[in-house]
């Protein structure tokens, strides 16, 4: 009976395990340009005409994620298409791949399109995309730290916290919201979201369209002893409205990325098209939207 | 010959009622084993000078019409000496047969028929048998007996990956299995996520497989059906078996309630890794709970000699509690009362009343109650009306109720949040059939069958109502598919109507015989899926939710023919057979990518129809005899899906609409499986399983956003497949010297041999130091030794 005993402790300390392995996977047939760009609307500084479009190149799966795949030397152009006014943007000095302006202001209701010309495997290829900026995103009322009891208690004697903000959404529209959380300046990546409750992402519907309160992250601070922040910091949340297309884009990559083999990952596609090639579209995608935000000093953090 | 003489002759030819010109009296009666006087399901009864035959039904009983006069009857089944009967037919008798078992049953392979040449004299083809006893010589991980894991070793059966909950056969999901303890429906048949089948293998007493040439008495699943019937007790004196292993220990007793007029039979078993728990230094951990029991019970009485009554139960849970966090617990709750009843020597007649549950909970104490549940409540009646010796009648009927909680989530006080109330759905399921089996002549043997069957969805409910009445679309501005929000929700009452599905699903299987050791057959079963568990991944897991037929889901449905060989060698020593069969699916249900399954209120929403086929060929080599048996199985096979959508504009369906391997597809699948006899006392075993790796998809390329690294997928499905998976597993079995109390044995395993770390998933990860882009395997199982001392009284 002993021995048992200690072979089952054995065996269940010895058995499921996780490995880095080795695979062989081909390198990648072309380079795709990735599209990383919006034009948004200010709610909060409706004045603003700066947009952004970062672009850079796709490449195989194991290279070295320190290379520069910034893509410089492109031209990059958003045209309001309700005006006809067109703004060409701007290349970042440092090359970092950031094309710029502080020209275009994103009007609600407006459709915009970006045109790119960018050289890729030494051809030039152009790239269009279009979007339209859907309704204005609701004003962030507040910002809501709340401690909670870490589902798995895996983090000792830290205390992982939520991030609640309060809005008020349209009742009667089937809305999309994305959530930027910054802390200080630097954008927070949320890495433990459950792929069928994404709180960087929120579709109305599933909250009835009533909801007021959007989790925007789960567990975010303290979760790693080395990336604690110790109060008094900065905390920004911004509350973008988008289309459906946009939310299904960011949805389908995050749930991707999360996924395992075990269940099917999926082809996710962005707006941009490619004109010259039309099988190779741009990865990332061309959003537009709307924009609130609201940013409050965190002195201390709250308890039960 | 007039037309209408013709006619006559062939409907008396095949319904055998020829014979009620001829002066024919019946035998009929149970056989039973000896010592226990449990019934032999499969028994066969002969009388080789009239060439005439036949085997004991699922209740042990047979009936054979002979004329009148002398005869020598015959009785054989596998284990058990043969009996014979001098028999003098002046009239209808009952006669009750008791067999003893053969001291010689260590030569016996563990996957058997009734008969020696069972396999080559049979109608049944795509079929096969286990003695859950016998199996006990099989290294299993954790030294865990266990008949779902054996049945992998044969062809057409696997499972997707280790520790996956469920098996595939021939190509089907895990859902399309239609697994029946006492005709009771499994829901899950699964412990430990998947690790463990719940069915201890000392309270069942006979256990049977149909791939292919399924009969009218099954319905309700596409791909195969598990009959496994619990041990009736022993009606002459208290016994006990049990064991105690790594993983579990298990006791059975049986006896008899009054002595050889009815009995018992009482199963227990319990995991026990929970119980080292409070031995570790990590409070959280010593506050956790990881434990499976099951509970199995049986009872008959006989009545008199035209009356039995049965009733049994099983009742199954996992625990799963991580500390004070969070519980979740699953299993399944069946009950089955039976009564029998011989109208007449030739009638032999079943009425079951049947309960099914499969329920879960899961608990985040001061967050949320999740909780769902399937359950049927079952009653059907079953008849074999024995025409001759050559031709046997079955007919029934049944009807189902079903009701299904798509889940519930009630949310804490402090949570402030309404509840998630998916709701109930409810259905009725009837079914009739008929079914023929007859000796044609001396070479050919067919059975033939007829099954009706339906599917009636009905309230209460809200059903909500959807534009251009389909719940998704493709969105050609959006390019993707859209699961639409309900224009409006309609009412249904208690039992108002909202959906219905009537099929006649045909059967046929048939025998034609070679010579005195090959033969050929043939089988053909259309199936009707009415119950389908929503999951769309590579296999299930507790929290799966079960969604009946509706409005917008018609009921899937599978056409399968199989054809085999089967030749035996050198006395019936040895046993050959290839099969090969192609089975046609329409109505199967895919998901769109990326689907939200779980607390979706417009699940239908989620799924796409489209078809699916899947054909292979399978070949089985079996040493029967001698110190040395066991067997050779390979299959080559291939499982395809297809779904096209709606055929909207631009609409690509899944994998753009072209053919795609399903998610459980292996190409080659080989297993050896060997027992040698090393004295009365010690055996020793080995498996070598080797098989394909089942389809992934792996990224073409990755970039970054935001400093997030991302993989690139083409869109298409099943492109790639994971390593092939291959293991060794060793065993012995040490039997202990017999003691006045009874005997004891000692099994030794040790499961993956040469520790191969075989891949359950790969995920594509970025290393959390440098950023870089890595590949994750996981794997359930390496090396593992067990031990279990088992016991019986």
């Amino acid at each position: 009976m002993k021995a048992i005993a200690y072979i089952s402790v054995l065996v269940l300390a010895i058995t499921s395990c996780t490995r880095i392995i080795d695979l062989d996977l081909a390198d990648q047939t072309n380079t795709r340009l990735v599209v990383n760009g919006s034009v948004m609307h200010y709610v909060n500084n409706p004045d603003s005409g700066y947009q952004e479009i970062i672009l850079s190149r796709s490449r195989s799966y194991f290279d070295d994620v320190d290379n520069d795949y910034s893509v410089s030397g492109a031209v990059v152009k958003v045209k309001n298409v309700d005006t006809d006014e067109e703004i060409l943007f701007q290349e970042s000095v440092d090359n970092s791949g950031l094309y710029f302006t502080n020209a275009l202001k994103g009007i609600v209701g407006n459709t915009y399109e970006l045109s790119i010309e960018a050289t890729l495997d030494n051809e030039l290829q152009t790239f269009q995309a279009v979007d339209e900026i859907p309704f204005e995103a609701p004003a962030v009322d507040s910002i809501v730290l709340e401690p909670v009891t870490d589902f798995l208690g895996d983090n000792g004697d830290r205390t992982p916290y939520v991030i609640t903000i309060n809005s008020l959404n349209n009742l009667s529209n089937h809305e999309f919201f994305k959530f930027e959380v910054y802390l200080g300046n630097k954008l927070i990546i949320n890495e433990h979201e459950n792929p069928n409750f994404f709180f960087s992402l929120v579709d109305d519907a599933f909250f009835g369209d009533s909801i007021r309160e959007f989790p925007v992250t789960d567990r975010l601070i303290n979760e790693k002893e080395e990336d604690n922040i110790k109060p008094p910091f900065d905390i920004e949340v911004r509350m973008q409205s988008i289309n459906q297309k946009a939310y299904n884009y960011w949805r389908k990559l995050y749930v991707n990325s999360i996924s395992g083999t075990d269940t099917p990952q999926t082809e996710v596609r962005g707006t941009v098209n490619n004109l010259t090639h039309d099988k190779r579209y741009a990865l990332g995608t061309f959003m537009c939207g709307s924009e609130s935000s609201r940013r409050d000093i965190i002195t201390e953090f709250p308890t039960e | 010959m007039s037309l209408l003489k013709k006619l006559l002759i062939l409907t008396l030819v095949l319904t055998g009622l020829g014979d009620l010109f001829a002066q024919n009296y019946t035998i009929s009666g149970y056989v039973k084993d000896d010592a226990s006087g449990e019934e032999l399901i499969g028994a066969n009864i002969v009388v080789s000078e009239q060439s005439k035959g036949v085997s004991t039904n699922v209740y042990g009983f047979y009936s054979l019409t002979l004329p009148k006069g002398k005869h020598t009857v015959s009785i054989t089944y596998i284990g058990y000496a043969e009996k014979q009967l001098d028999v003098d037919l002046q009239d209808n008798q009952s006669i009750n047969i008791q067999m003893v078992e053969s001291s010689n049953v260590i030569d016996e392979v563990v996957l058997s028929d009734t008969k020696i040449d069972n396999n080559v004299k049979s109608v049944e083809i795509s079929t096969v048998k286990i003695d859950p006893q016998k199996m006990k010589q099989i290294p299993v991980v954790l030294g865990e007996q266990d008949i779902i894991k054996s049945l992998t070793l044969l062809p057409g059966i696997a499972t997707a990956r280790e520790g996956a909950n469920g098996f595939n056969v021939r190509g089907g999901k895990a859902d399309q299995n239609l697994i029946l303890l006492d005709e009771s429906s499994i829901f899950s048949s699964s412990h430990l996520f998947g690790f463990f089948s719940i069915f201890n293998s000392d309270a069942i007493k006979d256990a049977k497989m149909y791939k292919g040439g399924i009969p009218a008495y099954y319905g309700g699943r596409l791909s195969s059906v598990l009959d496994i019937r619990q041990k009736e007790g022993n009606m002459k004196k208290l016994h006990g078996a049990g064991g105690i292993g790594v993983l579990s220990s298990r006791l059975m007793l049986e006896g008899p309630i009054v002595k050889d007029k009815g009995s018992f039979m009482v199963a227990g078993r319990r995991s026990y890794a929970d119980l080292f728990l409070p031995l570790s230094s990590d409070t959280t951990v010593q506050k956790s709970k990881m434990y499976f029991y099951d509970l199995n019970v049986k009872g008959n009485y006989i009545i008199n000699k035209n009356n039995r009554v049965f009733l049994s139960g099983y009742f199954g849970r996992d625990v799963f509690g991580f500390s004070d966090r969070f519980n979740l617990s699953w299993g399944n709750t069946n009950f089955t009362g039976r009564w029998n009843h011989v109208y007449s020597p030739k009638l032999f007649s079943n009425l079951s009343v049947i309960y099914s549950k499969y329920d879960y909970n899961f608990d985040i104490p001061d967050i949320f109650l999740w909780k769902s549940y399937v359950k049927d409540i079952t009653v059907k009646n079953d008849n074999n009306y024995y025409i001759n010796d050559k031709s046997t009648l079955k007919f029934g009927a049944k009807v189902s109720k079903y009701e299904i909680n798509l889940g519930d989530i009630e949310y804490s006080e402090e949570i402030d949040r309404p509840d998630s109330l998916l709701g109930i759905r409810h259905g009725y399921e009837p079914s009739v059939y008929i079914s023929h089996e007859m000796q044609v002549n001396t070479r050919l043997d067919i059975e033939y069958g007829l099954r009706l069957s339906g599917f009636v969805n009905v309230g209460e409910q809200d059903v909500s109502i959807y534009e251009d009445g389909k719940p998704i679309y493709w969105d050609n501005e959006i390019e993707d598919y859209v699961t639409r929000r309900p224009i409006e929700t309609k009412h249904y009452g208690r039992n108002d109507v909202i959906s219905s599905h009537y099929k006649l699903l045909p059967r046929l299987r048939m025998r034609y015989t070679l010579n005195e050791t090959s033969s050929l057959k043939a089988g053909y079963n259309r199936m009707m899926q009415n119950i389908h568990l929503v999951s769309n991944a590579t296999s299930s897991n507790p929290l799966n939710i079960w969604l009946p037929n509706d409005k917008y889901i018609d009921p899937e449905m599978a056409d399968q023919i199989s054809v085999g060989y089967f030749k035996n060698f050198r006395d019936n020593m040895y046993e050959f057979s290839a099969e090969t069969y192609y089975k046609y699916l329409s109505n199967v249900i895919d998901y769109k990518d990326l689907p939200q399954l779980s607390q979706n209120p417009y699940i239908e929403g989620e799924v796409l129809p489209g078809k699916g086929r899947a054909y292979g060929l399978e070949l089985y080599l079996k040493k029967t005899r001698g110190k040395f048996t066991g067997w050779v199985s390979y299959t080559l096979s291939r499982s395809e899906l297809k779904i096209e959508g709606f055929g909207a504009e631009g609409e690509p369906g899944i994998n753009k609409g072209d053919w795609y391997a399903a998610a459980h597809d292996k190409t080659h699948d080989l297993s050896v499986t060997g027992v040698y006899s090393l004295s009365d006392r010690l055996t020793v075993s080995a498996n070598f399983v080797v098989a394909s790796g089942i389809p992934v998809n792996y990224p073409e390329s990755s970039f970054s956003i935001d400093g997030v690294q991302y993989g690139h997928y083409n869109g298409l499905r099943s492109q790639h497949r994971l390593s092939t998976y291959h293991r060794i597993d060793v065993g012995a079995t040490l039997k202990g010297k017999p003691k006045k109390w009874g005997e004891t044995e000692w099994i030794f395993g040790v499961y993956n041999l040469y520790n191969r770390y075989n891949a359950a998933s790969i995920g594509f990860v970025q290393n959390e130091d440098t950023g870089q882009n890595q590949v994750e395997k996981v794997t359930y199982f390496g090396i593992i030794p067990s031990l279990t001392w088992n016991f019986k009284f």
